[in-house]
């Protein structure tokens, strides 16, 4: 064999040996990194009408995620919640301007605006309705408003959670068409 | 990102001194396309520009910091009938890429595959703001009609870690241009 067919053999090798160890590194990095096999679901979560409770001075509402399909498909691979939010329309039908809150809480026994404030965690503030009028709280309007996301994460992750809905002073609201929007992180 | 557009700057100005000082072949190059998520369903494809430097410190094996801005399409959700959108956010990469090039068989052009490592901030409406290691790699192809100009095509996988857990991947499609500092 001469000395340029032993070059030419052994370019060769040494190019195949780089895209082999190219190739096994790409391997390694798949197989151990979890986070480039996960991806993000969204469960768009309707609470009925009939579902949402007026307490002492608030009303209230249970979401359980547990019993959607995308939860039930992920709920053993779930890394993480992404992002949350609730849209909602809220009608005044007093006569003076409404201003309101929104507090979760994983307890759904929470008896009245004082229990609500001393143990939920408030993530919607700033809310304000003017009398005979209805406000269509938005997902751009929400993250105006929006406090206390890790928090929020936090109780979501749980699969179950209750949410209250209270003003400062009693007055005639209607709270209705309720909807959760939850982004799980979860593998693939 | 303020404070990081100067530092990348010093760290190019560096390489080419240092590459210039050892003889080391240098390019730097801007580049533009889109950036694809894959696997979310939170969000959409958005575009992306970026700035890099390459040192060719062997024929076959070039490094490559580099700065990447890219924005998700904001989602639309139709939530009881109502169509509401939901903001995309954004990504401000800086990172070092591994290059391994065809050596110079084509004379106008080569391909490379590319691996390497980046920090990441992640801005969103409503979520806190996070700092998170990435991971890349994907694969090029950079034609050269001059000796100092290149036009370069690029597909690159980027992965990046979450504070609580889980990713987000996307596949990011580029061309740009490259100017080159010596003949190739």
């Amino acid at each position: 064999m001469n000395r340029n067919k032993k070059k030419e053999i052994g370019d060769l090798i040494k190019k195949k040996s780089l895209w082999g160890l190219w190739g096994c590194i790409l391997l390694i990095l798949l197989v151990s990194s979890c986070f480039l096999t996960s991806g993000t679901w969204v469960i768009i979560y309707e609470v009925e009408n009939e579902d949402i409770q007026a307490g002492a001075g608030f009303y209230k509402f249970t979401v359980d995620l547990t019993e959607e399909d995308i939860w039930k498909d992920h709920k053993d691979d779930i890394d993480d919640i992404a992002d949350i939010s609730f849209t909602f329309k809220l009608a005044n039908t007093g006569d003076d301007t409404l201003t309101g809150r929104v507090y979760v809480s994983s307890d759904s026994a929470l008896a009245d605006t004082a229990a609500v404030k001393s143990s939920a965690t408030i993530i919607l503030d700033g809310i304000s309705v003017a009398p005979g009028a209805t406000l269509q709280m938005t997902l751009a309007h929400y993250y105006d408003l929006l406090q206390n996301f890790g928090t929020l994460k936090d109780l979501v992750k749980s699969g179950k959670f209750s949410a209250y809905a209270i003003t400062p002073n009693p007055i005639k609201m209607e709270l209705s068409d309720v909807w959760v929007v939850v982004t799980i992180s979860a593998g693939l | 990102m303020k404070k990081s557009i100067p530092v990348f700057g010093a760290i190019l100005f560096l390489l080419m001194m240092v590459s210039t000082a050892s003889a080391a072949k240098f390019s730097i190059g801007g580049f533009a396309g889109v950036n694809i998520p894959l696997f979310q369903e939170d969000v959409k494809s958005g575009l992306l520009f970026g700035a890099k430097g390459r040192i060719a410190v062997l024929p076959f094996l070039g490094v490559e910091p580099n700065f990447v801005y890219s924005k998700y399409g904001d989602k639309d959700f139709d939530i009881g009938g109502l169509s509401m959108s939901r903001e995309g956010g954004t990504i401000t990469s800086f990172g070092v890429d591994l290059l391994l090039m065809t050596p110079g068989e084509f004379s106008r052009g080569r391909f490379y595959a590319l691996l390497g490592v980046n920090s990441n901030s992640l801005k969103r409406k409503g979520n806190p703001d996070q700092t998170q290691l990435g991971l890349s790699f994907g694969t090029g192809f950079e034609f050269l009609p001059t000796d100092i100009l290149g036009i370069e095509v690029r597909a690159r996988l980027h992965g990046i870690s979450l504070e609580g857990g889980g990713g987000r991947n996307n596949l990011e499609l580029s061309g740009g241009l490259n100017y080159h500092f010596g003949k190739q």
